[in-house]
């Protein structure tokens, strides 16, 4: 069989492992006995040089500009995959979705009503390397996974996603950096921009999106929202919004 | 915060981590592989996660880190290109082709053997055949016994030894 790979040395009683020479030879710290050892044994020293040999190869003909461009298309096709299936499963009907049930929807009267019909927050989640999925009410999810929303509103509007966590902790999920909410358009249900790695607070957690006609005071429902009591569904009051709210689990 | 939005990886922070790390990555891959072409794909998927799912900060040891996502990348793809075994079927491994000029088939009898290994016993493996530490190291590193180390080291050479080439130690 071709031997495609250099010939790890062999090991004598003072050497150290393979693992810790190629360690050594990507500049980590290692021990000064190691160091020293490496130097000044023939089996050791040969090998960091086939390495270094190996890798000024390696690097020539691999640069990383080239590379990095490789990483970019192959990224690109990937989105392409992965937003085809986002499609494809927004193209569902929606009560085939378990998308958010509403819990709350604050009228008040005589103020202006958001007034959508069949508007609908979708939230997937993602692993790494796996295909996307809707989040289900209560489905278990983990530290890491991604979330990502898309929504369909048949009226202009602002929307923010808010979450509370298992520890109580309130954050806002979408838009991350933007006060007031972010501006929605009627008539589309192409994912929201970015995505959101939960983190490891554990128990039950709140997704809560808000919509309303005009630019959203999110640090009042914020405060709301954190002083829902645990356990408790939220309940948010903004005038003329209407809200959706949808639990997941983090054991 | 309890969450964070997507961060990336980029630039001068990937092109460091490449330039240091790359080739012995790719080295690994090959080793697991045993095809050029799969190794580069391996390596690319490797990046691909590290830019896309970055630590908040570089572990201790970036190349044992890097080792473990391009070890799952390779039996990712091994499992992917792999002839599957029917779940309920305990089908016997086909014999490897001698000499090895098979690729194809020598991936689909490792994807074979990986898939029956857990995760504990790869690792043990790959730390023993491929980066070269004793047992006892290898206990030390994956805080288990000395006995389970040597049983599970067992259970790996019977199931792919020959794919590294094991008879030649």
């Amino acid at each position: 069989m071709e031997d495609l790979v250099p010939d790890r040395p062999q090991r004598g009683p003072d050497c150290p492992s393979t693992l810790t020479l190629e360690a050594l030879f990507a500049r980590e710290r290692v021990s000064p006995e190691t160091a020293a050892h490496a130097q000044g044994c023939t089996e050791c020293s040969g090998y960091l040089r086939r390495l270094q040999t190996g890798q000024g190869a390696f690097l020539a003909a691999r640069p990383f500009e080239r590379f990095e461009r490789q990483l970019d298309r192959a990224e690109a096709a990937k989105g392409q995959r992965r937003f085809g299936l986002w499609a494809k499963v927004l193209a569902l009907p929606a009560v085939a979705l378990c998308a958010l049930a509403v819990v709350q929807v604050a009228h008040p009267r005589g103020e202006d009503a958001v007034r959508i019909k069949g508007e609908a927050l979708h939230v997937y989640f993602e692993r790494a390397g796996a295909a996307p999925e809707p989040v289900t009410p209560d489905l278990l999810l983990r530290a890491g996974d991604r979330l990502r929303f898309a929504y369909a509103a048949p009226s202009p509007g602002w929307i923010t996603i808010l979450d509370k966590d298992g520890t109580g902790q309130v954050s806002v999920f979408y838009p991350f950096h933007a006060q007031g909410g972010a501006p929605i358009q009627a008539g589309s249900a192409d994912p929201l921009p970015g995505t959101i790695a939960l983190d490891d607070a554990r128990g039950p957690e709140w997704l809560v999106a808000v919509f309303s006609p005009q630019p959203i005071d999110v640090s009042s429902l914020k405060t709301q929202l954190a002083r829902t009591p645990a356990g408790g569904t939220p309940s948010l009051r903004c005038g003329g919004c209407r809200i959706s709210a949808l639990r997941i689990q983090k054991p | 915060m309890s969450s964070h939005p997507e961060v990336r990886l980029e630039g001068h922070e990937l092109a460091a981590l490449y330039e240091r790390y790359a080739y012995l990555v790719h080295r690994r891959c090959l080793a697991l592989l045993g095809s050029r072409s799969d190794a580069d794909d391996a390596l690319q998927e490797t990046f691909l996660r590290v830019r896309r799912y970055p630590p908040a900060s570089l572990p201790d040891s970036p190349l044992a880190w890097l080792y473990t996502i391009a070890q799952n990348c390779c039996f990712d793809l091994l499992k992917r290109r792999g002839r599957e075994v029917p779940s309920g079927e305990e089908a016997p491994l086909p014999e490897p082709s001698v000499g090895s000029g098979q690729d194809a088939d020598r991936r689909a009898v490792l994807g074979a053997a990986i898939r029956k290994l857990d995760a504990a016993t790869r690792e043990i493996g790959l730390l023993h055949h491929l980066g070269g530490l004793t047992q006892e190291e290898v206990a030390e590193a994956t805080r288990l016994s000395r006995k389970t180390v040597g049983k599970k080291l067992h259970l790996f050479e019977v199931l792919v030894g020959n794919y590294f080439s094991l008879g030649e130690r």
